[in-house]
Parts: structure tokens; sequence; C-alpha cells
């Protein structure tokens, strides 16, 4: 039989901007030993800035 | 007393045995299962064979412009004659050349300095644990009931399948995702994190993605497996995604060290990885005894093993402090275009350096475009004012190849004006290191060929 797919994908996203992710934009942090996906490394700072004040 | 006992004939165990009649001693060689171990039997060789042979019906239906796939058993078939020319030119003949004394059976330690075979006691003054790596089978609910496949099974089907969902999403995962697809069967690959082979750079992952995707491969990620169900003939897998059905589960989500011989009884420990504790020259915390290959749970690759059984071997019997170098260790996954690694990854260099990176397109590179295999990339990782080269991450046809360049850059922490300065042959695939060298200082596509 072949294949009966019923799941969704799900694109990658930066987490900080909202903005697709892909081979030309991507950057990767490990904040608080969790890996987080970027578009680049100001938008990592961001995020990692608003996570600190959230702690 | 024996010299020296060495437990596991895979690679490391091998390796082991050579190196230490090298150096006068001959050594007990106690092994179960397959002479040869993993990689030869279920492992490196009949992957990559099977993933060879789909490879040269990909290149005719480029050529040919018409879909066309391997004979699905024929493939296999192949693939045990390899497996089985291998195995006697590399093992069984290998053995005959060698002074041993080898014992078939399980070895479980009694004590410091004695295991059982066979209720046979045998005791020797040094010991290496090469005894390798089992799958790991996750605790899903209904899986065992289900049924499903391991490498092993993968390698040698029983049954024709047109359909596949692999669980799990690095290098086997990959290698077998593209293997089957290649023999046209219809494959999903659902991956718990947010990339497949999340520890190469997230370009390298992303692109691996687009490629098997391509290839009509469908892949979930962030998909977390609930339930596994039995249908007929066929198997669900549930997820938070939704569900997948099919006809074979692979379970691709790594393997664990086998250390199931009685250490304790020997004084030995494990570590946080579940594998046999060792320090840089690989003794365990026992001190006669030392360990090499998969069973100390870091990356498990043939290569790496063989080096860790001969360093184990000459630090055991000549009591050296022999170290091996791992941040030059490379690794490769042989989908095509492979995917190869070497040292650190940016997020991992970012930790501890002030560096610099940089990413050269395969389009950008002459011979990529020569035979039509533009698709890929190479990152460079570097510390930013010695210019040394701390990683280098590839995706393009001929990585494998390409890896062994960085790799000895690394080893001989090299810096990127060293590989500029060393004339690369010209049109190749290697000279991508190059280039990507280069575009530290310039952009490299506004240059013409060989300019340096």
């Amino acid at each position: 039989m072949k294949l009966r797919i019923n799941a969704k994908k799900e694109e990658l996203r930066c987490e900080n901007c909202g903005i697709a992710l892909s081979t030309y934009n991507i950057y990767k942090r490990k904040i608080n030993g969790v890996e987080h996906y970027f578009c680049c490394s100001h938008c990592a700072d961001e995020y990692e800035a608003s996570a600190i004040r959230c702690c | 007393m024996k010299d020296l006992a060495i437990i596991g004939y895979g690679a490391a165990g091998f390796s082991a045995l050579i190196r230490a009649n090298e150096l006068g001693i001959k050594p007990v060689l106690i092994g179960k299962g397959e002479i040869g171990g993993t990689c030869v039997n279920v492992g490196c060789v009949p992957s990559k064979k099977v993933l060879w042979i789909g490879g040269v019906y990909n290149y005719a239906k480029k050529a040919c412009g018409e879909g066309c796939y391997p004979d699905f058993f024929n493939a296999f078939i192949k693939k045990e004659e390899t497996v089985k020319q291998l195995k006697k030119a590399k093992y069984e003949d290998v053995l005959s050349y060698y002074d041993v004394e080898l014992i078939n059976g399980e070895a479980h330690f009694v004590s410091p300095f004695g295991v059982k075979v066979n209720n046979k006691l045998i005791e020797a003054k040094k010991y290496i644990i090469a005894t390798g790596s089992s799958p790991i089978i996750p605790e899903i609910k209904g899986l065992r009931e289900a049924g499903f496949w391991t490498n092993v099974e993968a390698l040698s089907p029983r049954k024709k399948v047109e359909s596949l969902i692999i669980i799990g999403g690095r290098a086997l995962a990959l290698e077998f995702a593209q293997m089957y697809r290649r023999l046209g069967v219809e494959v999903a690959l659902i991956q718990r994190s947010p990339l497949l082979i999340p520890n190469y750079e997230p370009e390298v992952s992303l692109k691996a993605r687009e490629i098997l995707e391509r290839e009509g491969i469908y892949v979930i990620t962030r998909a977390e497996v609930k339930e596994v169900l039995r249908k007929g003939e066929t198997k669900i897998v549930k997820t938070n995604k939704g569900d997948i059905e099919g006809e074979e589960i692979l379970i691709a989500t790594g393997r664990k060290p086998n250390t199931d011989i009685g250490l304790e009884k020997a004084g030995v420990e494990l570590n946080e990885r579940g594998g046999i504790k060792v320090n840089e020259e690989l003794r365990t915390t026992n001190e006669n005894i030392f360990a090499a290959g998969d069973v100390i749970g870091g990356p498990m690759l043939e290569s790496l093993a063989g080096k860790e059984g001969s360093v184990a071997c000459e630090n055991a019997i000549k009591g050296t402090h022999k170290k091996i170098d791992f941040l030059s260790v490379p690794q490769v996954i042989f989908t095509q275009p492979n995917i190869a690694k070497v040292g650190l990854t940016q997020e991992e260099a970012e930790a501890n350096y002030e560096i610099s990176s940089r990413i050269v397109y395969m389009k950008d590179i002459a011979k990529a475009n020569i035979i039509e295999e533009t698709e890929g990339l190479i990152k460079m990782v570097i510390e930013r004012n010695t210019k040394k080269i701390l990683g280098v991450n590839i995706i393009s046809e001929h990585a494998s190849e390409i890896i062994n360049e960085a790799s000895l850059a690394i080893k001989l922490r090299a810096t990127i004006d060293d590989i500029i300065d060393t004339v690369h042959v010209f049109p190749t695939m290697s000279e991508s290191l190059k280039m990507v060298s280069l575009s530290f200082y310039r952009d490299i596509t506004k240059m013409s060929c060989c300019v340096d």
C-alpha cells in the first residue's frame, strides 16, 4: 500500500520575528539548554534578552 | 594468565588485535555473533552498497529523463554479495594472518581480571572492551505489538514494501529514507526536533530536508510519536501532528552501547551517556581495562572505533599515554549529495571563541557546474584573530572526500591562509574548501577560475 498521510508539516520560522527560515538566513543559538532558531544574531539577542527578563 | 583479552570482534577489536601483534603480544579475542561487528554486517558496508545502487539509477534517471528504479530484491542480493566478500577479505582472512586465540561466546566479567566465556574462566593482565552498540528502541505505546524494523531488518527485508515510515531524523534515518525512496518505496520521516540532523549546521540541515523532500520523502518535524497501531497488513503511527499509515516502520532513533557484560564485577563505571567511562587515554575506572569504539557512547563511527582500538591497545600494553584528537574526527552521512562535518559548528564554537563564519554555495564552484551537481553548500567557522579553522560542514556531491582535507587542516590546526596557499586541482569539488577560505577575504562570486 502507498502511504496515507494525515499529518501536518510545519515551516520553520524565526522564533523572534516570525520570518520563514531558509539556508540563507538561519541562525541557531542554545538558550537555557534549548536550541532555538532565528533569522540572525540580532533576533537571537532580542529573544534572549526578553527570555532573561521573563525569568 | 593471558597478557591481553579483547572483548568484541568488530572494527575496534580487530584494530586492537593487529596492534597487539605488532607489539609482540598474542591476545585472546572473544566475540559473539557475526564476525566483523555492525559495520560490515549491518552497518556502513551494506547500507552504502544499497545507497550506491540507488545512486546509479538516480544518475540514469537524470541522464535519460525517465523514472527508473532498481529491482527491490536484487539490490539486497548485491548488497549481500559485497558483505560476504568484504567480511571474508577484511575479517575472516585477516584473522589467519595474525597470532590470536579466538573464542566464540559471550564474555561476562566475574572479577577485576577475569571473564567467563562458555562457562570457562579466562584471566588476563589487560583488557580492551569493544562490544559495540545496538539500536535504541523507544518506549512507544503499541510499537512492540505492531512490530517494527531496525537497520538489521531494513538491510535484509523479507518482503517488498511499498511504503515505509521512519521514526528518527539523524544519519541513519536520512540514509534509509533515501535508500528506500530510490528503491521506489514511498517514505515518510518523523523527527522530534525542529530540524533534521540537529548536530550539523542549521543551513546544512535545512538543505538536507529540501533535497529529501524534492525526492518525494514526506518529512515532518517537531513531531512526537504518541502511539503505533496495527491495522491488518498496515501500521499507523499517531503523532501530535497527525497520523501516517504505511506498510512498515523503521526505528532509527539512535544506538546504545552494549555494556551488559558484568562491568560492576570489574569495577568499570558507566558515563552519563550510558557508555563505558574512559579518560583521554581510553582507560576505564579499572586501570587495567580499556574501552574502544561504540561502547564508549561517543560518536559511533567505524573509523574512530578503529583508531580507538589501536590507541587503547598501545596504551594498555606499552603504558603510553596516547590520545585521540576528537576535534579532527570527520563524520559523513552517505546520502546523495553527501553530508559531512568535522570540528565545531558555529554554535559550538561561539561558546569558547571569537569566531567568523562563511558559506559558499556549490553553484559557485566550477566543478559542481561541470558535473551538474550544484546543490549544496560548504560552511567554515574560524577563530577570528588567529584565522585557525575550527569547523567545516558540507552538503554536496563527494563531500565524503572533501571532508578529509578539512579534517587534516583541523588536525594540524591550520589557518585559512594555509588552505589558500595550497594549490588545489582545478576543477575539483575539493576546491570548495579553498573557495570558502578565500571567502573570508573577498567575494568569491566575482572571481574567475583559479584566481588566487
